[in-house]
């Protein structure tokens, strides 16, 4: 579960306050609004880079507000990768273990296999995405297995993928998600995704304008711009 | 019109150049050869560029010690005091070295209280190789912590934070990214300290006049004996402190952007 109640964030000049929403445990949930919204600071206060200055963070029965980030049993996917450059694909994947029963399998599932002797620095925006994805799968899977819960969290993790890659990539998730029985919550500026989702937050401004089931949030709009993020009507 | 400023720009270029290159490549060409060879036969040579190498490396790894969790720190995080802390870090750059020299003989002097402290404890600053540390360290230190606070921050803090979800402490993250990453840069900020070390005499004449560190004896033969005498000994110096300048240029040709 992942459930934050009256989280505000200062980062810089721009400012979330009030958020307040939950996602159950094993739901899959989606935050979509507009640019500069704040999402990608959503989820880097829920994995605990960012400090909230107000509010508090549940994740799966534990108020982690305080917790570090490495406490937190938290996979997070930046929209760029954010790969470690000084270091190979291989090594970027194995960062949080080096097991190779956990990353063999991802990779493979993944198709990335062929890009390990790849610099990082040469690999395209959807290379980066997929391996930053296994990356955090595998630190995901780890925690499970030592009996910790996890979350991922994912910010646009196919937005730089073809359509082809986008379509394989995001069943790859949703069935992983469903089979590690996982609690996600994935930044999405895909109306399809949004749908698809258990629960929608939509933000505007570093406010949450509705959460809830897609399908109650387009029944009762709070807003016009609910039915453009959840449905792509313009 | 264009051509013309062209050429004004060009010109005052090639002034600025000159004035650079012409001094030290005259001193260098003139007297870099006479300078290494007194380093066979002048004993007293040879023990000052001995003194000014270990006392500028002894303060260029103290800087590094103290000054890299400052730069961190500077780098990294938002506080109350910060910019206080930057101004303090600045200061002993604008400050004349003389008086520098004279602030650091104040604190360290043999009447003032940390002296007498450092005594008791059986350190003695005012002319011993210590002082010249301390002089070196005084006017180097912030150069170091201005570059490897420039060098920490060219590292995303997007690749720390994502160290960090995936299980790394604090410490292992500064190990295993941010070091690694800023490396290259940190090892720059210690030439360039080192450099300036090397190169300091104001401070140091008036702590640590004795045991004579390479730019005090310079200037001491200069005052007794005349420029002949002096030359060799600033060749020397010249060419001790182009060895950083080059090391600079190698490391700095190795840079890449992170992305």
């Amino acid at each position: 579960m992942i459930a934050l109640t009256n989280v505000g964030v200062r980062a810089g000049s721009f400012t979330l306050a009030n958020i307040t929403f939950t996602i159950p445990s094993e739901a899959f949930g989606v935050v979509v609004g507009a640019a500069g919204s704040g999402k990608t600071t959503l989820l880097e206060v829920i994995a605990g880079v960012r400090a909230a200055t107000s509010g508090a963070i549940i994740l799966h029965q534990h108020t982690v507000t305080e917790w570090p980030p490495e406490k937190r049993g938290v996979g997070l996917v930046y929209q760029r990768g954010a790969l470690f450059p000084h270091r190979s694909v291989r090594d970027n994947i194995r960062w949080s273990t080096k097991s190779e029963s956990l990353h063999g399998p991802l990779v493979e599932r993944l198709g990335i296999a062929a890009l390990f002797r790849t610099p990082v620095a040469e690999l395209s925006g959807g290379e980066r995405q997929l391996v930053a994805l296994a990356r955090a799968l595998v630190r995901v899977r780890s925690c499970l297995d030592r009996g910790e819960p996890a979350v991922l969290l994912l910010d646009e993790p196919f937005s730089a993928l073809d359509p082809r890659r986008r379509l394989t990539t995001r069943d790859t998730v949703r069935e992983l998600h469903r089979d590690w029985k996982l609690t996600t919550l994935m930044v999405t500026h895909d109306s399809a995704d949004a749908r698809r989702a258990d629960v929608a937050v939509l933000l505007d401004a570093g406010r949450v304008v509705q959460s809830g089931p897609p399908a109650d949030m387009l029944a009762a709009p709070a807003r016009d711009d609910v039915t453009y993020f959840l449905n792509g009507d313009l | 019109m264009q051509p013309l400023s062209g050429i004004l720009a060009a010109v005052a270029a090639s002034c600025l150049l000159l004035l650079l290159a012409l001094p030290v490549g005259a001193l260098i060409g003139g007297s870099g050869a006479r300078g290494l060879s007194l380093l066979v036969t002048d004993q007293e040579l040879r023990s000052a560029l001995l003194l000014t190498i270990g006392t500028a490396t002894s303060a260029t790894l103290l800087a590094a010690a103290g000054g890299t969790p400052l730069a961190w720190l500077l780098a990294r995080k938002t506080f109350r005091g910060r910019a206080l802390l930057a101004a303090l870090l600045d200061l002993p750059l604008v400050l004349p070295h003389p008086v520098a020299g004279i602030a650091l003989l104040l604190v360290f002097g043999r009447n003032s209280a940390m002296g007498q402290v450092l005594l008791q404890m059986g350190l003695r600053i005012v002319g011993t190789p210590l002082g010249i540390i301390c002089a070196m360290l005084f006017v180097s230190a912030p150069l170091f912590v201005s570059a490897a606070r420039e060098s920490i921050t060219q590292v995303p803090v997007r690749l720390e934070n994502a160290a960090r979800t995936l299980g790394d402490s604090p410490w292992q993250t500064w190990w295993r990214i941010t070091l690694p990453l800023s490396g290259r840069g940190l090892l720059a900020a210690g030439v360039i300290t080192w450099a300036r070390a090397v190169s300091e005499f104001g401070a140091i004449v008036v702590l640590a006049y004795n045991p004579k560190v390479t730019s005090v004896l310079s200037y001491e033969r200069f005052t007794s004996y005349g420029l002949p005498e002096a030359l060799p000994v600033a060749a020397a110096l010249a060419l001790l402190s182009l060895v950083p300048l080059i090391a600079l240029r190698a490391l700095r040709s190795h840079n890449a952007p992170i992305t």
